[in-house]
């Protein structure tokens, strides 16, 4: 009996197997079946997957297979090994220094022939992309990935607190910054401990990177060989995010610091626009936007991934993939994106659509916010710089913000260990 | 099933019947074990990425390997994970396995709930344990503040716990390069120590009920007091369990990776990358985007020949006093 049942398991477990073998997506009825890989969640996903199931319903000949991945290292990472193992999806969001390596591996598939194709797109369409974004997705003169998620940085700032301090606007530049962090930072039951904060943040490269920028560095030199960080501009900036952070501030793990503004126990703080998205609906105060606070210069940085194609895909999946990308990047589709998601649209017009101008009546400062695209920058976007980048967080940003080590130090011996990732 | 009882008679002895039934077997370790292991050994010495090999290098990524501080760093903080996973999981589990080889009653219901852990999934572990460290939210914190105690940044927290308890003690002042392992890393080492106590325990037990029952009884006798009995028959006798105990669980802690990955960061390793261990090490450096296979196979060579050594060293030095 005991042998029978051992038998039937076996069987059972075999033929599993069996299925699960045969179950591999065939396309049939003509239908022509995409895999995008992509490492949105939460809100963002979803409002990705509502997209995607609308254009699968507008085209009954593509159908778009939208696998989340979790975070984006986890994403990287799959992608890396299914390029490897020569079985990489159709579709996938990729940063710049991911597309730079598929490049090199011969995996990412040049865009120029779909753009310049039947159904590509025109040149006064490409003129209106955001000013900046197809540049950054070109490499020696061809376009191997397009903008997707694209967000720069904001302040959120809560109306009410600012004017329980007797302040009316958000600050516009460094001085005013900290003075107002300063005002906003205050111990309102009078036991000697601070219970209101000025600003709040987390420990990120990305704040570091804007405050260089706004203070006149730069993160590489030039030629992207060596770090630049290091600078006194960029000790400057760091002293500046310390006293920020940790004077009138407080440094929270994670996106505890959201909670803490929702909460109404902190005045303001810096956060990417895809933020909105995250809080929206979570707090009871007036709230508003508004853009970075400049230094010497005015100065953002975009994040956010694009998207590539990979050329191992046979040709009717790379062509339903750019159909995909045409429409997720039209004007009035990557509008609607920019309102679910808060990323900002990837062209201009969107900025015109009416749907864009009744969100900017909805969040006040939104437009201002999303005008910083005009002037921003992009990261260096060498896989040297992708992988020493976490040495300008973890060893540089974040041992000053803990106090460990004071800017200068900590600034000096992350340019160490970048350079040596730069040099290597 | 008579041709089966035939065979048996017949050709039980048989050296080629024997090879045939370690081929299954055999098959699964070459192909799983050994050809991998001697893939990375080769692999070390060339370009790789993207599962594409790109060129020669000879031992130029050792060379690179060698200069790079966060790999020393990386060994030093799994040196330190060793260190305090070790000891505490062989004293617990110790104990706890002498108090449950005697005779108390719900027996069963002890053993099965010291075993739970390590059935659990590591990854469940992990997270419910990271929920337990949180800073404003853990149950730990909770009842830290209860006592009286203030709460600790656990996952959060950078300092050395030598360099905090100096802190407690009021001396500000405290000498670089001696702060300890972070209290992150602790936090991780409670972690393995509690989820791998289990398997000990029960590696303990059976060590302790193979000691014959006369030694105690002769013990008894001849008027020998509770330690006299542990130090003097239980311990020598236990001593090649002991041994095989300190064996595997040294091994198996140079190559935590799980825990690290899910209850750390982000960024993973953090804080400070003072819970970056030497197989999240190789791993980043082999799976992130811009990542190096072969150079992750040399980093996986260094670690091979680390713990191989280590082993031989126990074994000249520890096994002398292994009574088999």
């Amino acid at each position: 009996m005991g042998r029978k049942l051992l038998l039937v398991a076996v069987v059972g477990v075999a033929a599993v197997f069996a299925v699960a073998g045969c179950s591999k997506q065939e396309d049939g009825d003509g239908v022509v079946e995409v895999q995008f890989w992509h490492a949105m969640g939460g809100p963002l996903g979803d409002t990705l997957d509502g997209l995607v199931a609308e254009f699968n319903e507008t085209h009954p000949d593509i159908n778009i297979e939208s696998v989340s991945m979790g975070r984006y290292q986890a994403l990287s990472q799959k992608i890396m090994a299914a390029v490897a193992a020569g079985e990489p999806p159709v579709l996938a969001q990729a940063y710049e220094a991911w597309t730079g390596e598929l490049i090199e591996n011969g995996s990412a598939e040049p865009l120029d022939p779909y753009i310049e194709g039947p159904n590509g797109l025109s040149p006064g369409e490409l003129a209106d992309f955001v000013p900046g974004l197809l540049e950054n997705n070109t490499w020696d003169g061809t376009i191997y990935s397009f903008p997707f998620n694209k967000s720069v940085r904001a302040i959120y700032w809560n109306k009410n607190l600012f004017e329980a301090a007797g302040l009316d606007r958000a600050p516009t530049d460094w001085d005013e910054y900290g003075s107002m962090a300063r005002t906003l930072t205050r111990d309102l039951d009078g036991d000697g401990e601070t219970d209101q904060w000025g600003t709040a943040g987390q420990i990120s490269a990305w704040m570091f990177e804007n405050l260089l920028i706004q203070n006149g560095g730069e993160i590489l030199t030039p030629d992207g060989a060596r770090a630049a960080f290091d600078s006194a501009e960029g000790i400057e900036a760091l002293e500046f995010m310390v006293r920020l952070l940790t004077d009138y501030g407080k440094v929270t793990s994670g996106y505890e610091y959201q909670n803490d503004f929702q909460a109404g126990k902190v005045g303001m703080i810096e956060g990417s626009t895809v933020s909105l998205s995250y809080m929206e609906g979570k707090y009871t105060f007036d709230m508003a936007v508004a853009p970075l606070p400049h230094g010497k210069e005015r100065g953002c940085f975009v994040a956010g991934t694009n998207v590539v194609i990979f050329s191992e895909a046979p040709k009717a999946k790379k062509d339903a993939a750019w159909t995909f990308i045409k429409w997720f990047t039209s004007p009035e589709v990557t509008a609607r994106w920019a309102i679910g998601t808060g990323y900002a649209p990837v062209r201009m017009s969107a900025l015109e659509s009416e749907s864009m101008q009744a969100r900017f009546e909805e969040i006040e400062g939104l437009r201002e916010v999303l005008a910083q695209l005009e002037f921003a920058s992009y990261e260096p976007r060498s896989a040297a710089w992708y992988a020493g980048r976490k040495y300008l967080e973890e060893g540089g940003v974040e041992s000053a913000l803990r106090k460990q080590k004071d800017p200068s130090t900590a600034l000096a011996e992350a340019a160490v260990a970048v350079n040596a990732e730069l040099g290597g | 099933m008579s041709w089966l009882s035939t065979l048996r008679r017949k050709k039980f002895m048989d050296p080629l019947t024997a090879a045939l039934y370690l081929v299954p077997a055999g098959a699964v370790v070459v192909i799983f074990r050994m050809l991998p292991i001697a893939s990375a050994f080769v692999l070390s010495f060339f370009d790789v990425k993207m599962g594409r090999i790109r060129g020669f290098v000879g031992l130029a990524q050792y060379a690179k390997l060698l200069q790079d501080p966060t790999f020393w760093s990386s060994l030093g903080t799994t040196a330190y994970y060793v260190a305090g996973v070790v000891p505490l999981s062989l004293f617990l589990a110790l104990l706890a396995a002498v108090l449950l080889n005697q005779k108390i009653r719900g027996l069963g219901f002890y053993r099965t709930v010291y075993f739970l852990p390590v059935v659990t999934s590591l990854v469940a572990v992990s997270m419910v344990w990271k929920w337990i460290f949180h800073p404003r939210l853990g149950l730990l914190n909770y009842f830290f503040e209860l006592v009286g105690g203030g709460s600790l940044q656990w996952l959060d927290e950078p300092r050395g716990i030598f360099e905090m308890i100096a802190g407690g003690l009021g001396w500000s002042w405290w000498p670089d390069g001696f702060a300890g392992p972070s209290l992150a890393l602790i936090a991780v080492i409670i972690v393995a120590v509690w989820r791998g106590i289990g398997y000990n325990i029960v590696i303990f037990l059976a060590g302790l009920q193979n000691i014959p029952g006369q030694y105690y009884e002769a013990a008894r006798i001849d008027g020998a007091s509770p330690a006299q009995v542990f130090w003097k028959v239980t311990w020598p006798l236990l001593s090649p369990t002991t041994f095989y105990v300190l064996l595997s669980t040294t091994i198996v802690s140079f190559q935590v990776f799980t825990q690290i990955y899910l209850m750390t960061g982000p960024p993973v390793g953090g804080p400070m990358g003072t819970t970056k261990v030497i197989v999240y090490y190789l791993f980043e450096r082999g799976f992130d985007a811009g990542g190096n296979m072969g150079y992750a196979s040399a980093v996986a060579l260094v670690l091979f020949v680390i713990i191989l050594s280590l082993t031989l060293i126990q074994r000249r030095v520890v096994e002398r006093r292994v009574y088999y």
